[in-house]
């Protein structure tokens, strides 16, 4: 009971939102009701035991608690408050239980349908850094310099990533074996996200009963386990920062309630701590560094500024930032960087506040108290001018560009084509809503509409996070992932204020009632209070449309119709992520699945073949060069030094490789020569119609090696005369003579036998004429031709062109032209060899 | 206009013999505003010869009212800009790099030998002679409008890497927005301080914020922002000359289907929030069952209009509810 008389609702100021609902604060273990179950035990003593008469007018029975209030339907009666508190104490810990169950059974059908391998790009590199850190220890990995990245520049592993994840694997390695279970490493990685989401889920049930009821975070947790928008990124094999991110994020956020709430230090530590291992894990964390003082910030202009939100605040901006400084690649970015000086401002501002507060409690007077206020006025409009002065004078760094192109949507195509190029950073259509979050997305702005109506502090913050990431959310596909929380938990809120308005067994007793007419004047807060209190109205919405408006369902028909209704929405949206999950999100993209006509499944492993045959049929220091995206799978499938990969950190090394992959041999060769290339790798789809293949991302290399070379790549090239994309007959003589046109098609008519060959992604012809490449012989092509790999030819023993050897192996005289167009490459003409 | 098209054409017929010298088109230039050459077809041919030791800025437009062309007059500004800023470098450079306009009603054979079929285009011509030759670059060099856009920053920008020598972007000083942005400032916030009363009640209120937040959450999860960036069309052509709200695929969509799918979601919220809120409000027994039943209806249908709709976009999607 100790919430409860601390606070009791005499005492309890209306006026101050944040205290009037003691209730929401109390553990399961709090021997009060959440759910609105009549009972009320002591009191029943007094009152007359339930009974059930005829209704006078239908044939319906009417039933009675034992107060005497009138009844939907039956209630078992007398029990103790302490027999039903263990109930739900019970019942809540088993559908938790089973949610967190849910939540990593929904993440599996990858695991069953394939096997249990790392998915996509980036979980490759996160993959292989993570055997680092547990075969050669800490140190080695905080220290890793890998010479086979970005040859021949090589890559300062340790102060260029997060290595929160890493970390975190390995603790759950070293653990499991210290408690005698030796579980290989790859198996840690493929099941961290699936795991994790289990914790998602209770993280997000506390974050939500904080905000409401327990029972409306039961409903958010089972949102959050198995809505799409989070499984996109979490299921079993998608090793990436994102796996731990939203548990951690649903972590702190709960902390800083809870640190909010209670004004308590400890729980700023805590949300301090969960902050650090977030700035470890994720660059997104910067989304918590602005949450948290807009939150803040927000506050203070409503007037609601108190101790406890200093204490809070002023713990985990202090321990906070100290923590993320320790990371080596955040380092000093928290006091040098614009994202974080929102943080550092509000920090600022409270301790001014704080402090005017604090004099003005001691030293009355009214001029006093104007002047104290002018003071903080002038400090902050001195300060922000101060901000503005550092920032242009580049001794603070203005907003980066990933974190820029959010505000100005354009920027990132103009200045950045390496941000625009990735398929996750374009808006969001709606259909992309929908698909990822089904009715979740018409509960939520209901959600939002119930934290207006109440609006205490913490559920300013829902509002915050709601906007905010709605409009994230709609320019990045990305960031789908830092709505779904909210939209979790806001559509939660919405669906068991509806569910608990039809489930309420209370009647409400005629208009003429005295008690409608008592709830009139009584303040929205005050009436809460008092409906807690009495355990029966748990919602009054006192002079709503009229004067003589009640609260609560009279029939029983309504209700069950509102409720089974509820119920088959739940059930489709059951079915809808099911569905999703299984159809989009659960391919490895790895390993690819393909029905064949009699349904059954047909695997294509194309990539692991051509990795694996790299491995075994290539010396250890042969460099391979591909496009960006394929540079973590080559490091970590075959073990190769790499030119570029998925960490784009210098722009013009892809660019080379984009320019190696756009122009003729002529220019491309010398390029390859100077990189040490001994193997060049495409992916080509056109036989088997996959359609992420390295010609349709080919004018991205195009727009990227321009951005470097404007006055040798040209876009322009590549397109036809009516501006199409052609690879048949149409296609220009640039597209026609670059190097990943060659390598995408080189022998690809011949499979045909005469037939025309049809590219099935692009849905075009390819020209008959033989495709002849001087520089590179083909070395290895998969099963479905999705990989293509070509050997760099050395310079001729002789010192002829490549092309002079291609004529005289072909038995064909070397004519003028083509003699005088060989020499524009390099240098001398030696003519023929005399051999 | 059209006599000083005549006075250039003539300018440019005359000394033929000077074609493709420097000095000859430098001295043109300086005559003209801006210092841009105004071409025809066969000055064009003569700027563009073979052994130019300069380089040139064409920019292949059709400004006459007939032909209609919206983005070439908002181009024009920006590339006389960047043309008058071009004249601010010293002499013996300034000769170095021309800028050219070609009109397509003075050059139509141009338009045809290029197989242009848009205007305005803007192409850089690097030397083919001379000491500034440069062996491995390209013969010509369009600039991407769609990509660049069509102000004078980014054209400047993207040129002065190609002109022999980075040159600055001039701009004429312009004292309006000095008086008439402190003006503004000084009266908004004069007549915000005599409306306190009014807007600071506005300001303080939860049905303004609270209407406000919801109209932006159920804006961005429509999918505004995609239109905003990807430019889409409200509506489109559908077939048979039939207008068509709804965009083909999944990834895909109008400006009026993002509105009507705003709508739905509010729609749908809304009849949640009325059947918690307003219709356990209501204390006669049979009006109540009459909004029950209404709103849940309403939920449904439109809920299972949604699914339809995403059915539509969706093909393979194998859930619906009514329809």
């Amino acid at each position: 009971m100790a919430p409860k008389t601390a606070k009791s609702p005499s005492k309890a100021r209306p006026s101050n939102p944040s205290q009037t609902n003691s209730f929401d604060t109390r553990t399961p273990i709090t021997p009060e009701l959440q759910t609105p179950s009549p009972p009320n035990g002591p009191s029943s003593s007094s009152s007359s035991a339930a009974h059930v008469v005829p209704s006078p007018g239908g044939g319906m029975p009417v039933f009675f608690d034992s107060k005497g209030n009138k009844l939907a339907y039956p209630v078992p009666n007398g029990l103790s408050p302490a027999a039903i508190n263990n109930t739900e104490s019970l019942l809540r810990f088993v559908i938790l239980a089973l949610i967190c169950g849910a939540a990593i059974g929904s993440r599996l059908f990858a695991v069953i349908r394939f096997e249990s391998v790392i998915h996509e790009f980036d979980p490759w590199f996160n993959f292989r850094a993570s055997k680092v850190l547990v075969n050669d220890g800490f140190y080695e990995f905080w220290n890793w310099f890998d010479p086979t990245a970005w040859y021949p520049l090589g890559r300062t592993v340790g102060t260029t990533l997060y290595p929160g994840l890493m970390v975190t694997s390995g603790l759950i390695w070293h653990a499991l074996r210290a408690i005698n279970m030796p579980v290989d490493i790859r198996n840690v990685c493929v099941m961290l996200a699936p795991g994790f989401a289990g914790l998602t889920a209770w993280s997000t049930y506390l974050f939500t009963a904080e905000m409401s009821t327990p029972s409306a975070g039961l409903l958010a947790a089972a949102f959050i386990a198995i809505a799409p928008g989070y499984i996109s990124r979490s299921v079993a094999g998608s090793y990436d920062n994102e796996a731990i991110a939203i548990f951690i994020l649903m972590a702190s956020f709960y902390s800083w309630i809870k640190a909010l709430k209670t004004g308590s230090s400890l729980w700023g530590m805590v949300t301090a701590l969960f902050y650090a291992w977030m700035v470890a894990a994720w660059g997104g964390y910067v989304f918590i560094t602005n949450m948290i003082p807009l939150h803040a910030f927000v506050l203070i202009l409503m007037g609601r500024f108190n101790n406890r939100l200093y204490t809070a605040y002023s713990s985990w901006y202090a321990i906070g930032t100290i923590a993320s400084m320790q990371v080596p690649f955040v380092e000093f970015l928290p006091i040098r960087t614009s994202e974080h000086m929102a943080a550092l401002g509000v920090f600022g501002l409270l301790q001014l506040i704080a402090f005017v507060e604090t004099v003005r409690r001691l030293v009355p007077g009214k001029q006093f108290q104007l002047l104290l206020r002018a003071f903080v006025v002038a400090v902050f409009v001195v300060s922000f001018a101060a901000l503005v002065v550092l920032t242009f004078s580049g001794w603070i760094a203005p907003f980066a560009g990933r974190f820029y192109s959010l505000w100005d949507t354009g920027y990132a195509k103009i200045h950045m084509p390496i941000i625009a190029s990735v398929s996750e950073h374009q808006p969001t259509a709606w259909p992309s809503f929908y698909f990822d979050l089904e009715m979740l997305i018409f509960f939520f702005p209901a959600g939002v509409y119930w934290c207006f109506k109440e609006l205490r502090d913490e559920q300013v913050f829902i509002i915050i996070y709601a906007v905010l990431s709605a409009y994230f959310a709609g320019v990045m596909v990305r960031l789908m992932l830092v709505i779904t929380p909210v939209v979790c938990v806001s559509a939660a809120i919405a669906f068991s204020k509806l569910l608990e308005a039809y489930i309420d067994p209370a009647i409400p007793s005629d208009a003429a009632d005295e008690s409608a007419v008592e709830d009139q004047p009584v303040s929205k807060s005050k009436a809460k209070k008092m409906a807690a209190a009495k355990q029966s109205q748990p919602f009054s919405f006192t002079g709503l449309l009229s004067g003589k408006s009640s609260s609560g369902i009279f029939a029983l028909d309504t209700r069950f119709a509102v409720v089974s209704t509820l119920v088959l929405f739940l059930f489709v949206f059951v079915h809808h992520c099911t569905w999703v999950t299984s159809s989009a999100y659960s391919s490895p993209s790895v390993v690819l699945a393909s029905r064949n006509q009699d349904g059954s499944q047909n695997i294509i492993d194309d990539f692991r073949e051509a990795y694996y045959w790299i491995r075994q049929n290539t010396p250890k220091d042969a460099v391979v060069m591909s496009w960006w995206d394929y540079g973590y799978q080559i490091a970590g499938m075959a073990d190769r030094p790499t030119l570029v990969d998925n960490n784009t950190w210098n722009n013009t090394h892809i660019a080379t490789v984009g320019k190696a992959m756009s122009s003729s041999e002529d220019v491309a060769y010398p390029i390859l020569r100077q990189h040490d290339v001994d193997y060049v790798l495409v992916i080509f789809g056109g036989l088997l119609g996959y359609s992420g293949d390295d010609i349709n991302k080919f004018l991205w290399m195009v727009r990227i090696a321009q951005g470097v070379w404007p006055d040798e790549v040209q876009e322009v090239n590549y397109f036809t005369q009516r501006g199409e994309y052609a690879v048949d007959d149409r296609a220009t003589p640039t597209m026609k003579n670059s190097l990943m046109y060659k390598m995408s098609y080189y022998r690809f008519p011949e499979l045909f036998g005469g037939h025309p060959a049809q590219d099935r992604v692009r849905g075009q012809t390819i020209p008959q004429q033989p495709i002849v490449l001087d520089t590179l012989d083909e070395a290895f092509t998969s099963e479905n031709w999705i990989v293509r790999i070509y050997k760099v030819k050395k310079e001729d023993a002789i010192g002829r062109e490549h092309r002079a050897v291609t004529a005289w192996n072909g038995g064909k005289k070397l004519g003028k032209s083509a003699s005088a167009s060989a020499s524009v490459g390099a240098g001398v003409k030696r003519g023929r060899p005399s051999m | 206009m059209r006599a000083f098209t005549f006075l250039t054409s003539l300018l440019v017929a005359l000394p033929l013999t000077l074609a493709s010298n420097a000095a000859h088109w430098s001295a043109i230039a300086s005559k003209s505003k801006d210092g841009i050459i105004k071409l025809n077809s066969e000055s064009y041919e003569d700027l563009l010869a073979l052994d130019r030791d300069y380089s040139v800025s064409v920019l292949l437009t059709a400004l006459p009212p007939q032909f209609k062309c919206q983005p070439c007059h908002v181009f024009d500004p920006s590339f006389n800009l960047v043309a008058a800023s071009w004249r601010k470098v010293p002499k013996q450079v300034r000769d170095q790099h021309f800028f050219a306009k070609l009109d397509f009603e003075d050059g139509q054979a141009v338009y045809q030998q290029l197989g242009l079929t848009s205007a305005p285009t803007l192409q850089f011509h690097p030397p083919l002679a001379g000491p500034l030759r440069n062996s491995n670059k390209l013969s010509v060099i369009t600039y991407e409008l769609n990509r660049h856009g069509l102000t004078a920053p980014p054209l400047h920008s993207w040129l002065t890497g190609l002109t022999p020598q980075p040159f600055s972007l001039y701009k004429p000083f312009n004292p309006i927005p000095f008086i008439v942005v402190p003006l503004a400032l000084i009266v908004i916030t004069v007549s915000l301080y005599s409306m306190r009363a009014i807007l600071i009640p506005l300001a303080q209120s939860r049905v303004v914020w609270g209407t406000g937040s919801l109209i932006l959450i159920l804006t961005f999860t429509s999918g505004y922002m995609w239109n905003k960036i990807k430019g889409a069309p409200y509506v489109a052509a559908g077939p048979g000359g039939s207008v068509s709200w709804i965009a083909q695929g999944y990834s895909n969509q109008l400006g009026l289907e993002s509105q009507v799918v705003g709508g739905v979601y509010g729609l749908l919220a809304f009849s949640i929030v009325a059947l918690t809120v307003f219709v356990p409000a209501q204390s006669s027994p049979v009006k109540q069952r009459i909004g029950v039943y209404l709103w849940l209806a309403m939920l449904i249908v439109v809920f299972s209009l949604l699914m339809k709709l995403f059915r539509m976009k969706n093909g393979g999607y194998p859930f619906g509810l009514l329809f």
